[in-house]
C-alpha cells in the first residue's frame, strides 16, 4: 500500500538531532518504506544522517510518504510526532534504538 | 625540494618515510586489489558490531554517571552508526572505486559531513558529532590490524592535527617524527613526543596536499623544518647532522648520567625527569635523576579508548611500576589535570559546551566536582605508596579552598583504607602545582599548609599572559621568556625559601638550557625536566657558578619583552657553550 501526506513542522527549532533521531526510529519500527520530501529533494527516514540533510524550519511543509504493508500505522506514527512538535516542550525521552 | 617552516617542539632529526594520516586517527589512504574486495567487506562487518556495542557501553556509563540527559547525543550516534544508507554507500565505495575500508568510511562521512556543513553553519556541532563516530568505526578497523597492506617500517607521522587521545597512543618504535599542520609548543602532542624523545615540528601550516605518502622526508626538530622531496645535498647534509647528534648523546651519557648534578662552585642541583609514560621512568634511571618531579597521570584516561574511566587496578599496576623503577627515590604523582585539551575520548564533565574550556571545568576543579572518579585515583596512590616514597601534588588549584577540599578528600581516603587494613605510606607530603597568578599572588597564604610546590610555567604563562596557546593569532604571544612570568617565579621562589618549603619548577622552560641558567639566578636548586633533557641541563649546571646564574637573573630584570629576553638568555649561554649545535632554542 502507498500512501502520501502533507505535514507541516511545527516545532519552534526545525529539524536537529533529535528530531531526525525520533522520526528515523519511528521508521526502523516498521517495515514500509518511509520517506519525507521537500520538493523534489527526498530524505530516506530509516537514515538519520539523510534526515538531517533535509533543512527543515519550523513552519516548513514537507511530504510524507510510505509504501509497504503496514504504510498505514507508519504514516499514522510519524504523523502524530508532527502534531506532538516532537514534545519540544515536554522532557525529551527518547526511547532507546537498541530496544 | 620544498621546506616548510613550522614551530619545532621536540628536537632531533629524523629522516624517513612520510605516512600521511587522517586528522584523528593513523589511516593510510589508499587504493585496493579487486581480489581484495570480499576482504575488505569482512573488515568492515566485523568493525561495524564492536564499534555499536561501545558506542552502548559508553553511552550507559555517561548515562550512569551523568543521567540521561547526557546520553542522549550518544543515541542518535548510534543511529548514525547504523545508518542504512551510509552503509551501502561504504560498501559501494570498497566494491566499486576499489577504496581501502578505511578510505571508504573517512570518504563517506566527511560527504555527510560537509553537506550538513554546507546546509548551515548552525548545523557545526552536528558535524563533530559525524566525525566521532566515523573516528570510533576507524578505530575498531584500525585495531583489528591493517589487511595485510599496511606498511610496518617506521615513519614520520605527517598530519593535519593530532589530538591528545591519538597522541598518547603513538607506538614510539613506529614513529620516526611527527609533523602536523596545527599544534604548537605546550599542546599535548608536543609534551608526549618530547616524551618519547620524537622529533617533532607543529604548526607547519597547510602542507598535506603537497605530501606524498611513502616519499622521504626531513624532520627538522631543531629548526622546526619540515623537508618535502630533499635534494640529495641536502640529505647528506641532515643525515650527517643525525649521526652528530647521535654521538653528542653517547658522550653526555658518558660525562654527565652517573651522578648527580653540581654548579662549577660545588652546589647541589636536583634535576628530576617529568614523566607520562612508566617506561619513561627508565629514562630517568639512565640519566641519573633525583626522582620524578611530575608524573602526569592522565595518559591512563587518554589511552582508554572504550569510553570508560581506568579503574583502581589500572592506576596502581602503572604507579606501582614507576616507584619500583625508582627505587627510593622521590616521586610526585600528579592527580590527574584532565579537562580543557585534556579529554578522554567520549567523555564529556561539563554542563554545556564550554566557551573557554581552558577557563573551565578542568584539573582540580573537575576532581572535586567527580569526586569517585578522584577517590580511585587517590586510593590507587596510595596503595602504591608502600613500594618507594610518593608525594602527590595537585594541579592548577587556584584557592586554599580548593587544597583544603582535596586534603580533605585524601584525609579520608586514608581512613578508608586504614579500616579495610590496606598499608600506606600516612605521611606522603602534599603540594600544589603553581599554575594561576592568583596562587602565586596568595603563595604566603599556602605555605603553612600546602608542603611543597611546583612551578608549571606552560599554564602559569598561558593564565600570566590571558593567551590561548594553540589560537595561531594570538599564539606569539605564548613566550616562555615572558618578564612577567620571570617575576612571578621569583616570587614564588622567594616566598617558598622565606617559608622554608620546597620548590621546583616542572614546565617546559626548565627544559631549555639556556633558560635553566636564569632559573638557578631566581634562586631555583630543583628542576624536573623532560627525560631526554636531563643530561643537557645537568651539562648546563656543571659549567656554571651560582653567582654567575644570579647576576643573569639581575639583569633579566631589566629585560622588557620576551624578545629581548630571549636574545638576552641566548647570548649569555653561548659564551658558555659556544660550539654546542644541538642546543638550538
Amino acid at each position: 500500500m502507498s500512501l502520501s501526506k502533507e505535514l507541516i513542522v511545527k516545532n519552534k527549532a526545525g529539524f536537529h538531532v533529535r528530531v531526525a533521531s525520533m522520526i528515523c526510529k519511528t521508521a526502523l519500527k516498521y517495515k514500509a518504506e518511509v520517506a519525507l520530501g521537500k520538493g523534489a529533494y527526498v530524505a530516506d527516514c530509516k537514515s538519520c544522517l539523510d534526515l538531517l540533510t533535509l533543512m527543515a524550519p519550523c513552519g516548513e511543509r514537507l511530504t510524507l510518504t510510505v509504501d509497504g504493508e503496514d504504510a498505514e500505522g507508519a504514516l499514522r506514527a510519524i504523523e502524530l510526532l508532527f502534531d506532538r512538535k516532537f514534545y519540544e516542550d515536554e522532557f525529551a525521552d527518547v526511547e532507546r534504538s537498541d530496544e | 625540494m620544498k621546506i616548510f617552516q613550522g614551530i619545532p617542539v621536540s628536537p632531533g632529526v629524523s629522516i624517513g618515510p612520510l605516512a600521511v594520516v587522517d586528522s584523528a586517527v593513523r589511516v593510510r589512504r589508499r587504493k585496493i586489489e579487486s581480489a581484495q574486495v570480499e576482504k575488505e567487506l569482512e573488515r568492515l562487518a566485523t568493525a561495524f558490531p564492536i564499534a555499536q556495542e561501545k558506542l552502548k557501553a559508553n553511552r550507559d556509563a555517561v548515562e550512569k554517571q551523568l543521567g540521561k540527559e547526557y546520553a542522549q547525543i550518544f543515541e542518535a550516534h548510534l543511529l548514525f552508526l547504523n545508518d542504512p544508507k551510509l552503509r551501502a554507500k561504504i560498501e559501494a565505495s570498497v566494491r566499486d572505486d576499489l577504496n581501502s575500508v578505511e578510505r571508504a568510511v573517512e570518504k563517506n562521512f566527511d560527504q555527510y559531513a560537509d553537506l550538513l556543513r554546507g546546509l548551515d553553519p548552525a548545523y557545526a556541532e552536528r558535524v563533530n558529532d559525524i566525525t566521532d563516530v566515523k573516528t570510533r568505526l576507524l578505530v575498531e578497523l584500525l585495531e583489528a590490524g591493517n589487511g595485510g597492506a599496511a606498511n610496518e617500517r617506521p615513519t614520520i607521522l605527517a598530519a593535519s592535527n593530532l589530538t591528545p587521545s591519538a597522541a598518547s597512543n603513538l607506538d614510539p618504535t613506529k614513529t620516526l617524527g611527527i609533523v602536523a599542520e596545527t599544534g604548537g609548543l605546550g599542546s599535548h602532542t608536543a609534551i608526549v613526543a618530547t616524551a618519547l624523545q620524537i622529533p617533532t615540528v607543529l604548526g607547519v601550516g597547510s602542507f598535506i596536499a603537497q605530501a606524498t605518502d611513502g616519499a622521504t622526508a626531513i624532520v627538522d626538530g631543531d629548526a622546526g623544518r619540515l623537508i618535502l622531496e630533499p635534494t640529495d645535498e641536502m640529505l647528506r647534509k641532515y643525515v650527517a647532522k643525525r649521526d652528530a647528534q647521535r654521538r653528542e648523546k653517547e658522550l653526555l651519557a658518558t660525562n654527565y648520567a652517573s651522578a648527580p648534578a653540581k654548579t662549577q662552585d660545588g652546589v647541589a642541583i636536583k634535576i628530576s625527569g617529568n614523566i607520562e609514560f612508566p617506561y619513561e621512568a627508565d629514562e630517568c634511571r639512565k640519566n641519573g635523576a633525583h626522582g620524578v618531579g611530575l608524573y602526569r597521570t592522565e595518559f591512563l584516561y587518554l589511552a582508554q579508548n572504550d569510553g570508560k574511566l581506568p579503574d583502581e587496578e589500572t592506576h596502581f599496576q602503572a604507579y606501582k611500576s614507576v616507584v619500583e623503577k625508582m627505587e627510593g627515590r622521590p616521586v610526585v604523582i600528579r592527580t590527574f589535570d584532565l579537562g580543557a585539551d585534556k579529554l578522554p575520548e567520549g567523555l564529556t564533565f561539563a554542563s554545556g559546551k564550554e566557551p573557554n574550556p581552558f577557563m573551565g571545568l578542568r584539573s582540580i576543579r573537575l576532581s572535586l566536582r567527580n569526586t569517585e572518579m578522584f577517590r580511585v585515583q587517590l586510593r590507587a596512590i596510595l596503595r602504591a605508596s608502600v613500594f618507594g616514597k610518593i608525594r602527590v601534588m595537585f594541579p592548577l588549584v587556584s584557592t586554599i579552598t580548593e587544597f583544603r577540599q582535596a586534603k580533605m578528600i585524601f584525609r579520608d581516603v586514608c581512613e578508608e583504607l586504614a579500616e579495610e587494613n590496606i598499608p600506606f605510606d600516612p605521611d606522603i607530603p602534599l603540594g600544589i602545582m603553581v599554575e594561576t597568578p592568583a596562587t602565586a599572588l596568595m603563595l604566603e597564604l599556602f605555605v603553612h599548609e600546602v608542603d611543597f610546590f611546583s612551578i608549571g610555567t606552560n599554564d602559569l604563562l598561558q593564565y600570566t599572559m590571558a593567551v590561548d596557546r594553540s589560537n595561531k593569532d594570538v599564539g606569539s604571544l605564548y613566550e616562555q621568556e615572558c618578564p612577567a612570568l620571570i617575576r612571578l617565579i621569583k616570587r614564588v621562589v622567594d616566598v617558598a625559601k622565606m617559608y622554608g618549603k620546597p620548590v621546583s619548577l616542572c614546565g617546559q622552560m626548565g627544559s631549555s638550557p639556556a633558560n635553566a641558567l636564569l632559573l638557578l639566578g631566581l634562586g631555583l636548586r630543583s628542576l624536573s625536566v623532560a627525560p631526554g633533557m636531563i643530561l643537557q641541563i645537568k651539562k648546563v649546571c656543571g659549567n656554571a657558578t651560582i653567582k654567575e646564574c644570579e647576576e643573569i637573573a639581575q639583569n633579566a630584570m631589566f629585560k622588557e619583552t620576551s624578545s629581548s629576553m630571549r636574545v638576552y638568555l641566548q647570548s649569555e649561554f653561548r659564551r658558555r657553550f659556544p660550539k654546542t649545535d644541538e642546543y638550538d632554542a
